[in-house]
């Protein structure tokens, strides 16, 4: 036996000592995931759960994701197999008319709304939060599809309003595209103080990305701020919190902009 | 559905657009990833500082398991169509060790943490490999598992099984062809990537715990 297979053994021997402990540790608490458990069972850690912070951890990290999410996962996976996004995506499709940059609020205005019943597939508002200064990154759009747009009331004429459930495409596009290799990311935030993270079917062309997918049907009912991050790959900031703590008087990030629309969900 | 070529079928399905076969397969799936994204996060709660713990560990669950039925399904099922049966990986386990590794990379980078604006000092990344001395000699238990963590997430499901059978098990290798219907050649060749990439991110853990001490010793430059 030489060095290698004596290390690589202590390895495999840790690894199968770890494995052994975390599944007598996890056994149970996998059986109540997969929904195996009694009533009884199930009572008994959610008893176990109230008594200790690292069985309340435990708990809620193996309680079952529930019927709900299920649907509201393949809902999302069947409508991104069935809207290929490499094919019908042509970032240089002719687009509709970009609205214009609006100063980036602070605050959330409280909506009152109105709807009218018709499908956005067109561009509706951005509002730049921060520029790239150097090296250029084109001043990215975000276009936002799906839901129905508001024309009066205290929001402003064009908001969307999404159903939970509802399908949403989000595109990103530069006038033109540049150079270096461009990232984005996507996330939600409400009232400015939840955020909630929104995997999303992503496809990038020509420094353009494409994300869709559908609303959560858990979604709180109210204001919402759909938030796009675009920069240079490793200069993305951590969080989007990083993005909203940007003050509005504040330079340019040299890294990223920040794109956000806001959105009533009902 | 329990049949390796029923569950075959369905995959196919399921990629291809079935509803149904979505459904189906996310009923089935959700339970296991939840499980190993559950886990990978526990164990990382357990070694994380106190302020570094995640604040919506439940929250952190669901959007895990999202992204990673996204990954399995994105361009067309790629990930996911690579899951052979005959390799001796049941679905489960397959979409297990994906889970796994996943959630690993996230974490280790800290890319999708809700905690990763708390970074932990590079001391606590320190701390046990003070008075190392030969690499293979005097590795500590905490060194061998964290080099484990990297692996999973540096191997393939395929690779990851076999680092199981190979070093784990310890099964004979006539027993391995076998199970994976891989060639002896294709498995000595596994074993000796394995021993190679182990190696290499020893060195790299290694080397960066030495820059991280020599750092947080010498202060800014």
């Amino acid at each position: 036996m030489n060095d290698d297979d004596s290390w690589m053994r202590d390895l495999g021997r840790v690894a199968a000592e770890d494995e052994a402990a975390e599944n007598r540790r996890f056994a149970v608490w996998e059986r109540l995931a997969a929904g195996e458990l009694s009533d009884e069972e199930a009572a008994a850690l959610a008893r176990q759960a109230e008594a200790s912070p690292e069985a309340r951890l435990t708990y809620e990290a193996f309680r079952p994701l529930g019927a709900d999410f299920e649907a509201r996962m393949a809902d999302t996976l069947v409508a991104a197999a069935n809207q290929p996004l490499s094919a019908p995506f042509d970032p240089s499709a002719p687009k509709a008319p970009a609205a214009p940059v609006l100063p980036f609020p602070r605050r959330s205005k409280r909506f009152g709304w109105l709807a009218v019943a018709a499908t956005i597939a067109a561009t509706i508002g951005f509002q730049i939060v921060s520029r790239l200064a150097s090296p250029p990154l084109p001043l990215y759009a975000m276009e936002v599809a799906g839901g129905v747009r508001t024309t009066r009331g205290e929001a402003p004429a064009g908001t969307p309003i999404f159903p939970r459930g509802s399908a949403v495409t989000i595109v990103l596009r530069p006038p033109t595209a540049g150079a270096g290799k461009v990232a984005a990311i996507c996330c939600f935030l409400e009232h400015g103080k939840t955020w909630r993270r929104w995997p999303l079917a992503a496809e990038a062309a020509n420094q353009s990305f494409r994300f869709a997918g559908r609303l959560d049907r858990d979604l709180a009912p109210g204001p919402w701020r759909l938030w796009a991050i675009v920069g240079r790959p490793g200069r993305l900031p951590d969080t989007p919190m990083t993005a909203a703590s940007l003050h509005p008087e504040s330079p340019p990030h040299p890294g990223w902009q920040a794109l956000t629309q806001d959105v009533l969900v009902e | 559905m329990t049949d390796p070529a029923d569950l075959q079928g369905e995959v196919q399905r399921a990629v291809a657009g079935d509803s149904e076969a979505v459904r189906r397969l996310v009923r089935l799936l959700t339970p296991v990833i939840q499980a190993r994204v559950a886990r990978c996060l526990l164990r990382y709660q357990s070694t994380a500082r106190p302020a570094a713990r995640s604040r919506n560990i439940r929250q952190e669950v669901e959007d895990l398991t999202q992204e990673i039925f996204l990954l399995l399904f994105a361009g067309n099922g790629k990930v996911l169509r690579t899951w052979e049966p005959d390799r001796g990986l049941a679905l489960a386990n397959f979409v297990g060790l994906i889970a796994e590794r996943r959630t690993a990379s996230i974490l280790h980078s800290g890319r999708r943490s809700p905690w990763r604006d708390e970074p932990s000092p590079p001391e606590d990344l320190d701390r046990e490999s003070d008075g190392s001395g030969p690499l293979e000699a005097a590795m500590s238990r905490q060194q061998l598992e964290r080099l484990f963590a990297r692996l999973t997430e540096e191997l393939s499901p395929l690779g990851r099984h076999l680092f199981d059978l190979l070093f784990v098990r310890e099964l004979p290798l006539l027993e391995i062809v076998a199970t994976t219907g891989m060639t002896a050649d294709a498995v000595y060749a596994w074993r000796s990537r394995l021993r190679r990439l182990a190696r290499r991110l020893l060195a790299a853990e290694s080397d960066g715990a030495t820059s991280r001490r020599k750092t947080s010793m010498g202060g800014e430059q």
